[in-house]
C-alpha cells in the first residue's frame, strides 16, 4: 500500500515537471500547425464553435 | 531568414470594397464570395507562445482564415476577399491593444505562397480608419519554415514591446546569424 502511495506521489510529481517544462521550438511548431489543422478539420466537418470550445477547450476572441 | 518591416500609410485615394461579413456572436466571422465559397474567420489566444512576456501575452491573438468548404470552387483572384479580411482584421487591432500573429500553413507545400498573398494583402492595407504596423519573420524547427506575420496597430501603445516579443518568438537573433 505504501509503495503504491508513493508511486502516485512519483507520477503527480512528474506531471508538474512535464508540465513546467518549456516547449521547444518544435514542439511549438507541431503544436501550431496541429491545432491550425484540427479547427480547419472541424469547421469543414461542420464542429461548432461552441463545440470545439466546450468539447475540445479551444478559446477564441470575442468578436 | 527574411525579416521586413513595412510601414503602411493611409492612402484615401483608394478604398476597400470588401464583402458583406457576418459576426457569429461571439466567436467568428463568415462572409460569401460571388463565386459562393464560404470563409470563416476567427482570433485565438496566442499567449501561450508568449509566456516570458505576462503583461502581452492575453493581447496576443492568431488569426485564421478557412475555407468552410473544401469541395468549394474558386474562381481566380478576388480581391474582395483580401479587402474582407483586411477589414475584420483592422476592425479588430483598432482597439489599439490587441496583436495578431498570423501562421502560414506550410504542411501542402503552399506555406510560402500563403505568405506572400497575406504579406502583399497586408502590405496594401489603406483604409482611412486603421494603420497596421506588419512585421515578417520565419520559425525554422524540425525541418520545417513556418512562414509567420506580426500585425499591430501603429497608435497601440504597446507596439514595441510587441514587436520585441515577436522577434523573440521567431528567434530573430539566432536566425540572423
Amino acid at each position: 500500500m505504501a509503495g503504491t502511495i508513493n508511486k502516485s506521489k512519483s507520477v503527480v510529481r512528474s506531471r508538474r515537471r512535464a508540465v513546467a517544462k518549456p516547449m521547444t521550438k518544435a514542439e511549438m511548431i507541431q503544436k501550431m500547425l496541429a491545432d491550425q489543422k484540427f479547427i480547419r478539420e472541424a469547421i469543414q466537418n461542420g464542429i461548432s464553435f461552441k463545440e470545439l470550445r466546450d468539447k475540445y477547450g479551444y478559446k477564441f476572441a470575442t468578436v | 531568414m527574411a525579416l521586413a518591416l513595412k510601414s503602411l500609410e493611409i492612402n484615401m485615394g483608394i478604398s476597400l470594397q470588401p464583402y458583406k461579413y457576418i459576426i457569429h456572436k461571439s466567436d467568428y466571422y463568415s462572409f460569401i464570395t460571388d463565386s459562393g465559397a464560404e470563409y470563416i474567420c476567427y482570433f485565438s489566444p496566442y499567449g501561450m507562445y508568449f509566456k516570458n512576456y505576462p503583461e502581452l501575452s492575453p493581447k496576443i491573438f492568431d488569426f485564421n482564415l478557412e475555407l468552410k468548404n473544401k469541395t468549394t470552387k474558386t474562381f481566380g483572384t478576388d480581391k474582395r476577399i483580401a479587402d474582407t479580411v483586411i477589414t475584420i482584421v483592422g476592425e479588430f487591432l483598432n482597439s489599439k491593444v490587441n496583436a495578431v500573429v498570423y501562421v502560414c500553413d506550410p504542411t501542402d507545400g503552399k506555406g510560402y505562397l500563403r505568405a506572400r498573398k497575406f504579406k502583399t494583402w497586408f502590405n496594401y492595407y489603406e483604409h482611412s480608419s486603421h494603420q497596421i504596423l506588419q512585421l515578417n519573420g520565419d520559425i525554422n524547427a524540425g525541418g520545417i519554415t513556418l512562414y509567420t506575420g506580426l500585425l499591430v496597430h501603429k497608435k497601440n501603445k504597446f507596439r514595441s514591446q510587441f514587436i520585441e516579443a515577436y522577434l523573440d518568438l521567431i528567434d530573430y537573433d539566432d536566425n540572423v546569424k
